[in-house]
């Protein structure tokens, strides 16, 4: 009994020290929200309280109106939603290869596509690669490279998740006369349906929030994604926390949204990325 | 009928057709031009004194790479790529190591708590910049200013203004961001273990302290070789949390290598420009191929 009420009351000390170490992560959040209701002479103050003013309708016109919210909403669904999809299906055919082609070849290209999880990206060859294919400064450009420096770890993560299909569902398919590529639509991607959820949600996160492949290649504002168009925002509003926060409250907005509904799989993502065995 | 059924079977044994290379073609072929391609380029360019103030490129072999160690600002940039990964990577791994062993130590509102360590990874880096671009300034920002308000001054620093500190306010900024990432992969490897190992702990009579580090710390090894090397790789190719946070700045006192290499790009010195690049590119192989050896082999038998 006494044992008992000892670990309870670890617990809870545990707890409470967590709920307090978690106040470094929701202070500066708390400070974002609640600096993007206040005047500018107020914001610039940075206090965590609440506004002795709300000029909230005021600072959200300002940004709405100002910021491109909308612009760059639709320029980062344009750039994301090709990207993750064709990285997805190019990804899971090239895993369902590697992981089942039980050869040298598909040996030496698994190898060859991993090494792609820690290059880093080679800025001017690929700026000049994309000026002699005409794509610089254009979606498609952007949105290949991408792809390109997606598809080391979606293939990472197919590839282990394969092996966990029955290699017996492919003969049975073969036998019932399917072409190999019927039984990959037919057979195989079906049942990758879970962890195409999970791939789905790492891509997307990297896609949407990249600034920096679309900061290298795409000097182009009126084509900027959303992490860009604050970067844009704040060149004209310096200094201007209010407005500054407002923006950045009003692009992380999707991304947050998205995270309340499919938290457990954004975070497993992540998770099965490094450790999956 | 069985005649077709057997020769059928008879051909996929032999696994020509089952699975084509084909299924390959398409991702290999984007992953090469788009990433690979001028990853290899690359290499050649550093070599030459490629740049936009002229139209031929001639190839100066090793004079380049002499050239690029000349530059004072290699060495700068050199100790900051190396200060950012290897502290980052030290802080992020004990706080995120400490925050999943709480974490999973039987506590009500772990779920929650998770999600809110994790939330800060699903920022933008740009959002990120500025957040903390409002809170290190040492002049208006909330640290300093919250820090004098307690009557704590010594403490107030000058954070990113200061050349000597701007490296480690993107530290700070690396450390909020990305520990709730390493604490998820590391609150998988502990879940992971199984339950027997630190019950038989318990009736063998270990304590608490022993039983963390003879049971769960070792067990643990894998998970923590990995998120050290994910983290120092991360760290290592780092631009953007430098560039949207100090720009490299004040002056050139927190400059990594990717910085540099797009300071270079933008200033017309290709061929310079990819001679950093590539100086990391090597670090970088030789660094992960332990990893990818390691992660391979977990991931597939052949």
């Amino acid at each position: 009994m006494k044992w008992k009420t000892k670990k309870r009351l670890t617990s809870y000390i545990t707890e409470g020290m967590l709920w307090i170490c978690s106040l470094f992560v929701l202070i500066p959040f708390a400070l974002v929200v609640l600096t993007s209701f206040k005047s500018t002479a107020e914001a610039g103050l940075f206090e965590l309280k609440l506004p002795s003013e709300w000029f909230a309708a005021e600072n959200y016109k300002v940004v709405w109106e100002h910021g491109n919210i909308l612009t760059g909403f639709i320029n980062s669904v344009i750039i994301t939603v090709p990207a993750v999809a064709i990285t997805l299906c190019v990804t899971a055919l090239l895993s369902f290869y590697i992981a089942r082609a039980k050869t040298k070849f598909a040996f030496g290209v698994y190898l060859y596509t991993v090494l792609g999880l820690a290059a880093p990206i080679c800025l001017v060859t690929t700026f000049q690669l994309l000026k002699v294919l005409h794509l610089l400064n254009s979606r498609l450009g952007v949105i290949l490279v991408l792809i390109g420096l997606q598809i080391p770890f979606a293939t990472f993560i197919y590839v282990g998740f394969m092996k966990s299909i029955p290699k017996d569902l492919d003969e049975a398919a073969l036998i019932d006369g399917c072409t190999p590529f019927q039984m990959f639509i037919r057979i195989i991607l079906p049942l990758l349906k879970p962890v195409t959820v999970t791939n789905m949600l790492m891509i997307f996160m990297f896609v949407w929030n990249n600034a920096d492949v679309t900061l290298y290649f795409l000097n182009k504002t009126e084509m900027w994604t959303m992490p860009l168009m604050i970067y844009n925002f704040v060149g004209y509003y310096d200094m201007q926390w209010n407005y500054i926060f407002g923006c950045v409250v009003l692009t992380s907005l999707p991304v947050f949204i998205l995270y309340l509904f499919q938290q457990k799989n954004i975070v497993s993502g992540m998770v099965s990325g490094s450790v999956k065995g | 009928m069985i005649n077709v059924r057997t020769r059928k079977l008879a051909g996929n044994a032999h696994g020509v057709t089952k699975y084509p290379k084909l299924f390959a073609m398409p991702a290999l072929l984007i992953y090469s031009v788009f990433f690979v391609l001028p990853i290899l380029a690359g290499f050649y360019y550093s070599f030459t004194n490629w740049s936009m103030f002229s139209d031929e490129i001639k190839f100066i072999g090793l004079k380049q790479f002499a050239e690029v160690l000349k530059n004072p600002e290699l060495a700068i940039a050199t100790k900051n790529t190396v200060v950012f990964t290897v502290v980052s990577a030290v802080v992020k791994n004990i706080l995120a190591f400490s925050l999943a062993i709480a974490l999973t130590s039987g506590i009500r509102s772990k779920n929650v708590l998770r999600a809110v360590f994790y939330a800060p990874a699903i920022l933008n880096i740009v959002a990120t910049g500025l957040i903390f671009q409002a809170i290190l300034n040492p002049s208006t920002g909330f640290l300093n200013l919250t820090l004098r308000k307690i009557g704590l001054d010594s403490l107030a620093l000058g954070w990113i203004a200061d050349p000597k500190l701007s490296i480690y306010s993107a530290v700070i900024m690396e450390v909020w961001r990305a520990t709730g990432i390493s604490m998820s992969i590391y609150v998988a490897g502990i879940q992971s273990i199984p339950r027997d190992c630190l019950e038989a702990a318990t009736i063998d009579g270990a304590n608490a302290i022993q039983k963390f580090f003879r049971v769960t710390l070792p067990l643990c090894m894998q998970s923590i070789t990995i998120n050290f090397m994910l983290t120092i790789i991360y760290g290592l190719r780092m631009f953007t949390i430098i560039f949207f946070l100090t720009k490299g700045g004040p002056g050139n006192s927190s400059e990594v290598i990717m910085t540099l290499a797009y300071k270079y790009m933008c200033a017309g010195f290709n061929g310079y420009s990819s001679a950093f690049n590539m100086l990391l590119v090597v670090a970088i192989i030789l660094i992960s191929i332990p990893l990818l050896i390691m992660l391979t082999k977990k991931e597939v038998e052949y």
